[in-house]
């Protein structure tokens, strides 16, 4: 980037690099911050906002994956996905990783994206695939966080939408 | 009128941290940098290498990828040969950076491995960012002066912009934090005049963790003890939105790159404690480039550090600022361990 122009005097070379600094500095800024109001997953990559836990509001509204049937084993109310370790190992690692997948799905189904059967072969593919047959559905829960968190109180649940995940024999678990 | 504007927002920078140029200790400072940015290209070749074995199976990790623009190739080869492609590329560029750091086309070959790793691992319908910040330095890297002479900064002008250049790197980061600290402190405001919570508020840390455990089901460690008691969280939470915000000013404070670099450590302990979310590569950053940080070299006066704090910072600020020497830091006759 500085390399080379020796006929340059040490003074301009250094203030140039500073300006090539601050460019850069001023690029990303614009451009994460574009990322975080239009781009589909609210960035450019790798342009990222660093928006995390920005907002904090009275009522969450999200989206969260529950289960009806795994197999012929048929759950009388939905499951969330969490409550059902035993049967996805997904389950057991806890990571944001899970519920990010789960919101990109709901996302794109909840707004009609053309990318939502896309994301829903992924999301199937890394948390549904051990098991050869799986009805599930897609929620949107909102729910003010102290209150679900002591008492379980939910303010709305709507189904954006429910499929079954099938398995050829040999790649799943049982 | 331009040199006055010039000098009013280097001293709003800076504050009362007028202390540069130290020449006494410019060779130090260089020194330290070219060992800072060698252990850099150290853990870059370990990340790639560890990375590398999972790219290889690829096809195993998943049979559907949504791919990102930089990984969209993918779709054409095939997630097996991709897989085998992005490996060697990996190592390639890896052993590139620790041998050849100093040639600008290996840097940018290092990017665009770093990159094309923070693409794969984000195809799989979910965003993560705790490389992303990885990937940042080694564009940062790209100021760095190029060609042989470089890692050996034979004269003042070489040592001088090798400093300049490598102080892009932490500013790149310390930005990352301003950036957070300024979306959360808008909202905190924009949260006081609506129906949301405003990032002021002192059960802002309890809601904010309850929310989490709902997204994770997890229980982190110390989760409880706020979500119990709020109040406790309060303190933590206006520290840190004023750690992140001011965070890009520290850059032009060098006494507070040790301070700020524990406080950025410190805040990521408490994301595991608090939320179990860790950024293991943003520690290695802020103890590389901040705790180490070349440009601190000499700078120990605690009193003269808590002067340049931002705003809170201000009544500690002596009236009439001294230049910097050796012998004001440091009790006559001795010289800081860090600085030898």
């Amino acid at each position: 980037m500085a390399a080379g122009h020796p006929e340059l005097p040490m003074r301009h070379r250094q203030r140039r690099l500073k300006v090539g600094i601050t460019i850069l500095f001023v690029i990303y800024v614009v451009v994460a911050v574009a990322g975080d109001r239009l781009a589909p997953r609210r960035e450019f990559l790798p342009f990222f906002s660093w928006s995390l836990f920005s907002n904090i509001p009275n009522r969450r509204s999200t989206f969260e994956l529950y289960i009806h049937r795994v197999n012929h084993e048929v759950y009388d109310e939905p499951k969330n996905f969490y409550e059902l370790p035993e049967h996805f190992h997904a389950a057991r690692r806890r990571v944001s990783t899970i519920s990010k997948s789960v919101k990109a799905v709901g996302r794109a189904l909840a707004f009609g994206d053309h990318a939502a059967d896309r994301l829903r072969a992924v999301l199937e593919d890394q948390l549904l695939a051990e098991r050869l047959s799986i009805d599930y559905e897609i929620t949107r829960v909102v729910f003010r966080p102290l209150d679900r968190l002591h008492t379980g109180e939910l303010i709305r649940r709507e189904t954006v939408g429910r499929f079954v995940a099938e398995r050829p024999v040999r790649e799943a678990s049982q | 009128m331009t040199g006055r504007i010039a000098r009013t927002i280097n001293r709003l920078l800076r504050g009362s941290d007028l202390t540069v140029p130290r020449w006494s200790l410019h060779q130090q400072m260089f020194e330290r940098a070219v060992l800072i940015v060698q252990v850099y290209y150290v853990i870059t070749l370990f990340m790639l290498y560890e990375r590398s074995r999972r790219m290889a199976g690829l096809n195993l990790l998943a049979e559907t990828l949504d791919p990102l623009w930089p990984v969209a190739w993918l779709d054409a080869v095939g997630l097996g040969p991709g897989g085998t492609m992005l490996a060697h590329l990996a190592l390639v560029a890896g052993v590139l950076g620790i041998l050849c750091w100093h040639m600008l086309w290996v840097r940018v070959l290092v990017s665009i491995a770093l990159l094309q790793f923070v693409a794969v691992s984000n195809s799989f319908g979910w965003m993560g960012h705790g490389f992303h910040s990885w990937f940042w330095i080694s564009v940062a890297l790209w100021f760095l002066p190029a060609g042989r002479d470089a890692p050996v900064g034979a004269t003042r002008a070489t040592r001088m912009r090798f400093l300049i250049g490598f102080s892009a790197a932490p500013g790149l980061f310390l930005l990352f934090y301003s950036l957070s600290g300024a979306y959360k402190v808008a909202h905190a405001i924009v949260g006081l005049f609506t129906d949301d919570i405003s990032g002021f508020a002192p059960r802002a840390m309890a809601t904010t963790l309850a929310w989490r455990t709902f997204e994770t089901s997890s229980e982190p460690l110390w989760a409880p003890l706020i979500i119990h008691n709020p109040l406790l969280g309060w303190p933590l939470y206006l520290g840190l939105y004023y750690v992140e915000f001011f965070a890009i000013l520290t850059l032009f404070r060098p006494r507070l790159h040790k301070i700020w670099g524990l406080l950025m450590i410190a805040f990521h302990i408490g994301t595991f404690l608090f939320l179990e979310i860790t950024f293991p590569e943003h520690v290695l950053i802020n103890g590389l480039f901040l705790v180490l940080s070349p440009f601190a070299l000499g700078l120990t006066d605690w009193r003269r550090a808590l002067g340049a704090l931002p705003i809170i910072g201000l009544p500690f600020r002596p009236v009439r600022v001294r230049r910097w020497s050796l012998r004001s830091e440091t009790a006559p006759g001795s010289i800081p361990d860090h600085a030898q």
